[in-house]
């Protein structure tokens, strides 16, 4: 490398800007713009997406965070209660409704016992119910924690509030927060990649939106139909060659500008519009699955061309593969306010065997090491049963939304493996042990990721804003 | 003429000095606490050094409590001795664990050594400062340049300056503005940049005032004109146009966080566009801020609208409340309707406070303010004026106690246009329910005939028999209502998808067939039948299986032999539910005959015929998502030869009477039986529907405005800002550090406050609202930090010209033309943007305006821009939001509220103005949200602004450039018909970019229109190519 570029390369781009400018005059800069010394952008030091280094070592460098929108029964899941079989059908005990909001139970309700089978697997003995067959194959890989609490029991707000630290809308997501401190490593996507399968959670964008923070830190939508990223098709009709034309003369008129009025916002305009390129190869390459082998397809159940939470599983290790920062898939229809007894199980087929195969490929891999998984809803469900519909019309048994318990799991990126953390009581409605807030979630995993959560600050509005709003508390247990 | 700088001048800027961060202070020059050191302290220390627990017992806020020190022992501050002092060593520590601050970022080494020479100065540190936003402006005298003189070196004593100093001439200053700017500039070694050419200031100015670019003639006039009052003839245009209101409402309407829906689960649109045509008329009039603000926090309390009678004749002071009511509304099922109310008010304080006090209170929600003179208390009592206001959700029906719709308060706003049409619509209705009614009353020609030949098939024709539901199952748990009529009704939300599982029990013995009917009723969407969405109530029956069981025996699949219904929508033949392969996608489907009710009949390979009686269970199979499921149906069985116009069993039996033997209800059921079949009938019938249709559109439009409780509601403060835990009561009040209410009411209400809010004693609202233009003209604020004033802001760069315009702004009438043009006009905006080497290591940020302001053009105007140089933009002002190209499947696939497509408008209402775009918080319009707009979720006083590869592709390939790049070549080559390239080329780029290309530039676009016209795509796509490069352009979209 040429010693001047070395020198650049670990300048910051205004710092750049400055001594090049003073040194060599507003008119060497165009021709001082070369690929090499751009290209790479958020490679580059004093891009916005520049790698970043964190507070301390981290134990994690990279997140795929499964939501499952709606919320999940940790009941018939994780959070084994064989005590409620004695009450099951019996109106539920004073205590537990008292002073209590719920958002349709109405009257006095009555308990609801697990009709699922729990057996205990692997090494560690976790419990899970027989929906979960897949994921007890990886029990001794995971970290089970049954003592999660939220502040919101509401889908939009409780799912704000565990991705924005804020049970309204407005503030940066996790993820934002997360490219924010660290960065990217990779200059060929985008730093934080969302991926859907069902239609979108309530609190739409939001979750994923930057809020205050510099639009770049928002998560990307790849899409499995139809353009993966909005607007990177070329428009039909226009071949590459036509297109590189285009985008040579717009770099060489933009050069031009550069040398003429200085503004260093011109030569990153150049290097996004490089890397928008690099795009339209490196998404349609990231999102073609076809060329994984037969075993891993089978792996995953993931099936080329189709949109599944198992096809999204593995497009998330092919993300984290290609070193983006942060990825988010969200799975539709976990509310199951009715007739649980039949959709619960047809949800779990839907993600069961996707995530296990993710924890089981990303370990084959050495990926899981510094990769953490981790796996939730909004908030848990009551161990009472909802048999009404809040309209006054008789359906078969669901859950309510519950705040006060549930279950998450978490995998790998310096989390202890094969645990259980957590306890709640025997009916399953109050945490006994070692509760875990959702801000004490999100201090522990960006401790995971070598931040602290008080020293990760943004200043808007004459205020510094964190995740963790001032709460938060590392969950020391949890760290292996 | 003085020989010296006024004082006034000459002290505030030797502190900015520091505060430009370039310059660092002389040993031994005195530290001021105010300006230096208590921000210092504000931003990183009283987190947790304030006046709430503090931690370790330290308080920082006063030199008493920093001597007495904290729970570690010992001062943390001795006075003349910096290195000694504990806060200095436990700021450079090595130790991580004692380093402070504990949270965010460390201090600068200029922060720190500011502290220590501070320190070792004697730790001035006045008992009562008083922050300096808090004090009321006061007009300061310009400062007088002149000729020769060299600031820098006359302040010798007190600023290093080892510049050459030349100070601008007196000749360059145009107002004011100038003097401030330009006498800063001087004092600090700098020269303002020479102004910039004609086209370029050309293009600047009117995107700033406009957000257009000026046309080829605005351009050659101005250019041609070299008069002393081009400038301000150019300036007194944009003025007056009434663009110049659109342009202005974008800001403002993120502040008011301006949007189409409620945001949250149930994010379904919500008309509030009155508002927002209201803020671009008050901009484009010029409103007086003070009535500006006056109408929107209080107009529905103002004298002239009390009597209902005067309403109308003032009814823009009731649109204006509409700013309060944009505040999103969480309508989610099970929702605490008081939590969310609670929220509401928050939202509302919090934003009144940002926008004209520039302050943020939300801190005060939980406990007294940290940094900031405001106490809790004191926010309860702001919050007290905004406590009165109705709730704005209510349970869908009385009975269901979880869903929620929006309600509140909304004004239908006369627009004279419709009423003509209306008349005329009415009347031909009236007509048509005229004939319709008619057929009824006697009986219709064509019954007798009809009667005949039903008697004639009579035996042999089939009969149906409604079938009593005895289980009714949704897989995703719908729930439901059974009906008299045996029908059952699907109620609450529509889920994407659903199978419904039925299950009867019948004696019937000869079962022939099955009807299914799909019914309307008026709760579904539109009226139905399909769940969906009001706009295409459709449903998609992707399969329809029946199995049969008699006593003891296991269900057998039935067989159907044949389908008939009353109607199909091409490719969804009902046919298509006798195939034994289904899919999600194909099956039977109505469109568009919506709002009606249909059936299908279905004919059994094989009666069913059991004396014990049948257990029949139908399975509906509804894939297609969207909510395209049946939201009311009925199943009948059939008995006898199926028809497909088989008539009910007990309208056969009336047939089978006499005309006389039958009652004049029987007569009445058999015309109308008659009449659902008789095809006239359904013509009027349709040509009535289509008349209603029509005039539900021509509804007056509605707005959402406040009003006031008769009875004022209670307010206390909300410990730790829990709605469920109320403290103290308080009664409505303004925070004591800022001016006093000037007339006490008896009745205190948000009027009071408004009048407080422009109260010419207030310290802040004007100050912050000339500050924020400036930003818009300069890309940064005289206070940079355009959201907060307070002790944590940032000090103002020029506090004086701050409170010269602060002043001005006030005594010329409150007038926001009046500022922006003495902005325009200045010598100050005129500067050339370009950076020079020297500029940048010296003032990167530009906070001294030694150069033109250049950056990128926010999300709309970038739209707008393009359009308009491509000859596609609308210039239709305001009107309902207009939905403009977006991918598909955006607004649609979404969990909870309405199902709304997203129908592209059509028209020039697909090139209308950015601020005319639909606004829908859950599924913002992604173009905009690609360059930084908000989703409009809360107050936004400053978008960010950045630079990404999405907006490189938006740029390339979002269909709507897509269409300017064509729409500006086609330009180009139809203005120039018979032009060489050179002169196409030249046209096309200044269309772009006012100014004239540079024989590089030429030759780059030259070389790319040669290049593409050998791929051999024609002449057409070369241009395209040249036109997309141009809009892709940094230049093109940034203001320079």
């Amino acid at each position: 490398m040429h010693p001047l570029e070395a020198h650049y390369q670990n300048a910051t781009r205004r710092a750049f800007l400055k001594q090049s400018g003073l040194g060599l005059g507003a008119m060497a800069l165009g021709s001082l713009l070369t690929e090499s010394l751009f290209a790479a952008a958020p490679g580059a030091a004093g891009h916005p997406l520049a790698a970043r280094a964190p507070h301390f070592a981290p134990r994690a460098k990279r997140v795929i965070y499964l939501h499952m929108v709606g919320a999940p029964s940790q009941l018939d899941l994780f959070d084994h209660k064989p005590a409620l079989q004695a009450y099951d059908g019996k109106p539920c005990p004073d205590e537990f409704i008292q002073g209590k909001r719920f958002a349709f139970l109405r009257g006095h309700p009555t308990i609801a016992a697990s009709k699922l089978a729990f057996r205990r697997h692997g090494q560690s003995g976790a419990e899970l119910s027989e929906l979960l067959p897949h994921l007890a194959t990886v029990a001794d890989a995971i970290a089970i924690v049954k003592s999660l609490h939220t502040d919101e029991f509401n889908h939009a707000p409780a799912q704000l509030f565990l991705h924005t630290g804020f049970g309204r809308l407005g503030r940066p997501s996790f993820g934002s927060w997360v490219t924010y401190g660290l960065g990217s490593e990779n200059s060929d996507l985008p730093a934080y990649v969302v991926l859907l399968s069902g239609p979108l959670a309530g609190a739409g964008t939001s979750l994923w939106s930057p809020g205050f923070l510099p639009s770049v830190h928002q998560g990307v939508q790849f899409r499995s139909s139809g353009e993966p990223v909005l607007f990177l098709n070329n428009p039909e009709g226009h071949s590459a060659t036509d297109r590189r034309q285009v985008l040579d003369t717009v770099r060489s008129l933009n050069q031009v500008q550069l040398a003429d009025v200085g503004d260093p916002e011109i030569a990153t305009r150049i290097s996004q519009y490089e890397m928008a390129f690099r795009m339209q190869t490196s998404v349609p390459e990231l999102m073609d699955i076809s060329k994984e082998s037969k075993a891993t397809l089978e792996l995953y159940g993931a099936e080329p061309g189709k949109t599944s939470f198992g096809n999204n599983c593995l497009l998330a290790r092919r993300l984290i593969e290609r070193g983006v920062r942060m990825v988010q898939l969200y799975d539709a229809d976990w509310d199951h306010h009715a007739d649980l007894a039949t959709r619960l199980p047809r949800k779990c087929k839907d993600v069961d065997q996707g995530m296990a195969a993710l924890v089981r490929d990303l370990k084959q891999r050495g990926l899981l090491d510094d990769t953490l998984v981790i796996w939730g809803g909004e908030f848990g469900r009551t161990p009472m049963a909802q048999n009404d519909s809040g309209s006054g019309t008789a359906t078969k048994t669901g859950r309510d939304h519950h705040k006060d318990a549930f279950t998450m799991w978490l995998a790998g990126g310096g989390v202890k493996r094969g645990i259980t953390f957590g306890r709640t009581d025997d009916l399953g409605y109050h945490i006994v042990e070692n509760p875990v807030h959702v801000h004490d979630l999100n201090a522990t995993v960006l401790h995971l990721l070598g931040l602290n959560h008080e020293r990760l600050t943004y200043r808007y509005q004459g205020r510094d804003f964190r995740l963790t709003d001032v709460h938060g508390k590392l969950v020391k247990g949890l760290l292996a | 003429m003085p020989a010296t700088l006024p004082p006034l001048l000459r002290r505030p800027c030797s502190a900015l000095a520091l505060a430009l961060g370039a310059a660092t202070p002389l040993p031994g020059a005195p530290i001021d606490f105010a300006r230096e050191i208590r921000p210092i302290l504000a931003n990183r220390c009283y987190d947790c050094h304030g006046d709430e627990r503090p931690k370790g017992g330290l308080q920082l806020t006063t030199r008493a409590h920093a001597l007495r020190g904290g729970e570690s022992g010992g001062p943390a501050l001795v006075a003349g001795q910096g290195a000694k002092s504990l806060l200095i060593q436990r700021l450079t520590t090595a130790d991580d664990d004692d380093v402070m601050p504990q949270k965010g970022e460390r201090l600068s080494g200029r922060e720190i050594s500011l502290l220590r020479d501070w320190i070792d100065q004697g730790a001035v540190w006045p008992d009562h400062v008083r922050h300096w936003a808090y004090e009321k402006p006061v007009r300061p005298a310009v400062p007088v340049l002149e000729e020769g003189e060299t600031e820098g070196t006359r302040d010798r004593e007190k600023v290093s300056s080892r510049r050459p100093s030349v100070s601008p001439s007196p000749s360059l200053v145009r107002n004011p503005i100038d003097a401030f700017v330009f006498a800063r500039l001087a004092h600090e070694g700098f020269t303002p940049s020479p102004a910039t050419d004609k086209a370029r200031w050309l293009r600047r100015v009117s995107l700033d005032l406009t957000g257009l670019p000026p046309s080829p003639t605005d351009t050659a006039r101005f250019l041609a004109d070299a008069s002393d009052t081009a400038f301000e003839r150019v300036v007194d245009r944009l003025l007056t146009s009434p663009h110049y209101g659109e342009r202005w409402a974008r800001p403002w309407l993120d502040l008011a966080r301006y949007a189409d829906s409620h945001g949250f689960q149930r994010d379904d649109l919500r008309e509030l566009w009155p508002y927002r045509d209201w803020v671009i008329r008050a901009m484009n009039e010029d409103m007086p801020f003070d009535r500006f603000t006056t109408w929107q926090i209080a107009g529905d309390l103002l004298p002239e609208v009390q009597s209902p009678a005067d309403r109308l004749a003032h009814i823009d002071m009731l649109i204006a409340t509409g700013f309060h009511r944009a505040a999103p509304t969480n309508v989610e099922a099970g929702t605490d309707q008081e939590e969310g109310r609670v929220n509401q008010v928050f939202d509302r304080v919090n934003t009144t406070a940002a926008v004209w006090l520039g302050s943020t209170l939300e801190c005060a929600q939980c406990h007294n303010h940290k940094y900031d003179p405001f106490t809790q208390k004191e926010y309860y009592q702001l919050f007290a004026y905004f406590n009165s206001t109705a709730r704005e959700t209510d349970f869908t029906t009385p009975k269901a106690m979880a869903a929620l719709k929006f309600t509140g308060p909304y004004l239908s706003v006369p627009d004279g246009t419709h009423e003509g049409p209306k008349i005329t619509l009415r009347a031909r209705m009236a007509k048509l329910d005229d004939q319709i009614s008619a057929l009824t009353l006697r009986d219709p020609p064509g019954l007798a005939a009809w009667e005949t030949a039903q008697l004639a098939t009579l035996d042999t024709t089939s009969q149906t028999h409604p079938l009593e539901i005895a289980n009714f199952d949704s897989l995703e748990g719908s729930v439901y209502r059974l009906l008299p009529d045996k029908s059952v009704l699907l109620v609450d939300d529509a889920p994407d998808q659903d199978t419904y599982v039925i299950t009867v029990h019948t004696k019937l013995r000869g079962i022939t067939g099955f009807k299914l009917e799909a019914l309307t009723d008026p709760s579904l969407p539109g009226t139905g039948p399909g769940r969906g969405d009001a706009q295409r109530p459709n449903f998609v029956l992707n399969s329809f299986r029946v199995t049969a069981a008699t006593a003891g025996r296991s269900p057998e699949p039935v067989k159907l032999a044949k389908a008939t219904a009353s109607f199909s929508q091409a490719r969804f033949s009902v046919d298509n539910l006798l195939k034994v392969e289904t899919d999600n996608r194909g099956g039977w489907a109505i469109n568009p005959q919506f709002r009606q009710d249909h059936w299908a009949t279905f004919e059994l390979a094989q009666p069913l015929d059991a004396a014990e009686g049948t257990t029949l269970t139908f399975t509906l199979v509804q894939n297609l998502g969207s909510g395209r499921t049946i939201g009311r149906l009925r199943l009948n069985a059939l008995t006898g030869r199926i028809r497909a116009t088989a008539v009910p069993a007990e309208i056969a039996a009336i047939l089978r009477k006499s005309r006389a033997q039958r009652t004049p209800q029987e007569q009445v059921q058999l015309r109308a039986q008659f009449l659902a079949q008789d095809k006239a009938t359904a013509e009027l019938k349709a040509a009535r529907t289509k008349l209603a249709e029509e005039l539900a559109r021509l509804k007056d439009p509605q707005t959402l405005v406040m009003q006031e409780l008769a009875e004022p509601r209670a307010s206390s403060v909300l410990n730790r800002g829990s709605f469920l835990d109320p403290g103290e009561r308080v009664e409505p009040g303004t925070p004591a550090v800022l001016h006093p209410l000037s007339a006490r009411s008896a009745h205190p209400n948000r009027l009071e406050l408004a009048r407080w809010l422009v109260d010419r004693d207030n310290p802040l609202t004007a100050r912050v609202a000339v500050n924020r233009w400036w930003a818009e003209f300069f890309g940064r604020g005289i206070v940079s930090t355009l959201e907060d004033f307070g002790v944590k802001g940032d000090a103002p760069t020029h506090p004086e010209l701050l409170d010269w315009l602060a002043v001005e702004f006030m005594e010329r009438g409150w007038s926001m033309k009046h500022i922006h043009k003495l902005i325009t006009l200045s010598a100050t905006y005129r500067q050339s943007s370009r950076l020079t080497p020297e500029l940048l290591a010296r003032d990167d940020q530009n906070k001294l305006i030694a150069r033109g302001p250049r950056f990128r053009l926010d999300a709309e105007s970038i739209r707008d821009n393009a359009l308009a140089v491509a000859g596609l933009l609308s210039p239709k002002l305001g009107g309902p939001p207009v939905r403009p190209f977006q991918p598909p499947g955006l607004w649609e696939n979404k969990v909870g509220g309405d199902r709304v497509t997203y129908e592209v408008s059509t028209g020039e209402d697909a090139h209308r103005r950015g601020v005319y775009t639909v606004w829908k918080r859950g599924s913002p319009y992604p173009s905009f949200m690609n360059f930084d707009a908000t989703s409009r979720t809360a107050c936004t006083v400053r978008r960010s602004r950045s630079n990404t590869p999405l907006q490189a592709l938006t740029l390339l390939n979002d269909p709507v450039y897509v269409e300017a790049a064509h729409a500006l070549a086609k330009r180009v080559r139809t203005e120039l018909p018979d032009a060489p390239d050179a002169a196409r080329l030249r046209h096309a780029f200044q269309l772009c970019l006012t100014r004239e290309p540079g024989a590089a530039e030429l030759a780059a676009l030259a070389q790319l229109l040669q290049q593409q016209r050998a791929l051999g795509r024609g002449d057409e796509a070369a241009w395209h190519a040249v036109a997309t490069a141009l809009l892709n352009l940094d230049e093109m979209i940034s203001k320079g």
